[in-house]
């Protein structure tokens, strides 16, 4: 398989802090790859260096085995020079977040078309044909003349998928993409995501969604205090000793444990009356 | 009320109102083209560009528009000498840059900074995000306060009669002093600013009528 996205000795931190540190990870093409860690672990920090809206301190990234270059000047942001070459870069780097981030003022067919017509200078007809197919996709064909304000979270998150899809990009990144969901409406996006595995497309996905991980994923990151503690397949994930750090923190999203555990105490008080 | 009088007066009164209407508009209109650059220089990643955009809106937004207008008209620095005209519409236009500049910044905070990073995922160069992204959305947010300012301006502009230029209040306070008829001179031109300013009004109620027909809150 080849390497679609790499980075090598990836360091970043924000003033004395660290963030991440010595962060090494491939991802192969067509490859699915969640990043699972508890908050605060630079795990949204990470997905966001793949396409360089979060600048990385030192250390390199490689884009279909070619170095992507970027300069930092003295105040850790993006030269002008480099700030003025991304864009290209990042138009093949699809990416969905937490928050959606539609366009407010723009409509659902206007949120998809607006960028293949202006960057890529897409014919508008072809644009719209996309459009068509990708809003098929996701389920939304209906909603197409409505603004974002209108749809609910669910609808305008497989809106902002249908809208990175546009302009065919290569990798697709998720930032906690249910993460801002009524849990009623998880399901439909994480249908929308498998869907676009089976099409193979290569992801990477930052989530709490530990059955998303376990039966979608490739290979699982867990990362803790910005340092990569586990790498590998979800069947070594569910391999590892159950002291281990990545299980304990498996276990604590596991909220069953502690009804559980609720359900035990309540049976000894009853024995002890 | 003497009508007859009314009548007389009346085309006086509506020359003058031109000159009211022209001045306005000219201040208003380079007020915003400058505005818009006071606003990005307030919003720049320079700490120097952004500590002069500040000081000069401090300064300007401090200082009556009378004063600003006598000491360009009496006494331009570098020894200019304006016009009662451009001393008018210079001052006027300084002042209105000022509160433009601060009412466009509003709106560039207001916008969403995840929009720009959605933009930005997307491969949007940086004049891209500011013309199809910030743009147009500041306007949106900011058009009932930029309204506001507009007729705020309109009205402010007859302190340029201190300084001779012949605008609505001008004529109707000279036909005042030769009349002593308040009515009759004052109020007929209170009446004619009312008229200007609910032109403004009326494309305050438009604008908001069309945002909100896109689903769109507007505030």
């Amino acid at each position: 398989m080849t390497t679609k996205i790499k980075l090598i000795g990836l360091h970043k931190s924000f003033g004395d802090k660290e963030i991440l540190s010595d962060i090494n990870l491939s991802i192969a093409t067509g490859e699915l790859v969640t990043i699972i860690g508890p908050s605060g672990s630079g795990k949204s920090t990470l997905i966001r260096c793949l396409n360089l809206l979060e600048v990385p301190s030192s250390g390199q990234l490689a884009f279909n085995n070619e170095l992507v270059d970027f300069q930092v000047n003295s105040k850790g942001r993006l030269t002008h020079r480099s700030e003025a070459s991304l864009p290209k870069f990042r138009t093949k780097i699809g990416m969905v977040f937490q928050h959606f981030n539609l366009f407010a003022n723009r409509t659902v067919l206007q949120n998809l078309t607006d960028a293949p017509k202006r960057i890529l200078k897409q014919p508008a007809k072809i644009a719209y044909q996309d459009a068509q197919h990708f809003l098929e996709l996701v389920g939304l064909l209906d909603f197409q003349n409505q603004y974002p304000s209108q749809l609910s979270g669910g609808q305008q998150q497989r809106v902002a998928i249908a809208r990175a899809l546009m302009m065919h990009p290569e990798v697709l990144l998720f930032d906690e993409p249910t993460s801002a969901l009524d849990p009623e409406m998880v399901n439909e996006v994480l249908t929308v995501m498998l869907r676009l595995k089976a099409a193979g497309i290569t992801m990477v996905v930052v989530t709490h969604e530990m059955a998303f991980t376990q039966q979608a994923s490739d290979r699982v990151v867990f990362i803790e205090h910005g340092r990569i503690q586990f790498l590998g397949s979800p069947t070594q994930l569910a391999n590892q000793a159950d002291d281990s750090r990545v299980k304990e923190f498996i276990n604590k999203l596991d909220h069953r444990i502690v009804l559980h555990a609720l359900e035990q105490k309540g049976s000894n008080h009853e024995m002890a009356q | 009320m003497d009508w007859k009088m009314v009548q007389q007066n009346l085309p006086l009164l509506v020359n003058g109102m031109g000159m009211t209407l022209l001045i306005s508009v000219l201040a208003l209109g380079i007020a915003t083209v400058a505005g818009f650059f006071i606003a990005l220089m307030r919003i720049s990643k320079v700490a120097t560009i952004r500590r002069i955009a500040a000081t000069y809106n401090w300064f300007v937004r401090g200082i009556p528009v009378m004063i600003l207008l006598f000491l360009l008209y009496y006494s331009a620095p570098f020894g200019i000498k304006l016009s009662a005209f451009g001393a008018g519409l210079l001052g006027l236009t300084i002042n209105g840059s000022a509160f433009v500049a601060e009412i466009f910044r509003s709106g560039f905070r207001a916008i969403d900074p995840g929009q720009v990073e959605a933009a930005k995922a997307l491969g949007y160069k940086s004049w891209q995000i500011m013309f199809y992204i910030k743009l147009p959305q500041v306007v949106k947010i900011t058009s009932p306060t930029y309204v506001s300012n507009a007729i705020a301006l309109l009205k402010e502009s007859a302190q340029v009669s201190v300084i001779t230029v012949p605008d609505l209040m001008l004529k109707a306070s000279n036909l005042y002093s030769s009349t002593y008829k308040t009515w009759e001179t004052l109020g007929v031109a209170a009446v004619l600013y009312l008229l200007l300013c609910s032109i403004f009004m009326v494309i305050q109620w438009g604008l908001e009528k069309r945002y909100n027909t896109m689903g769109l809150t507007v505030g």
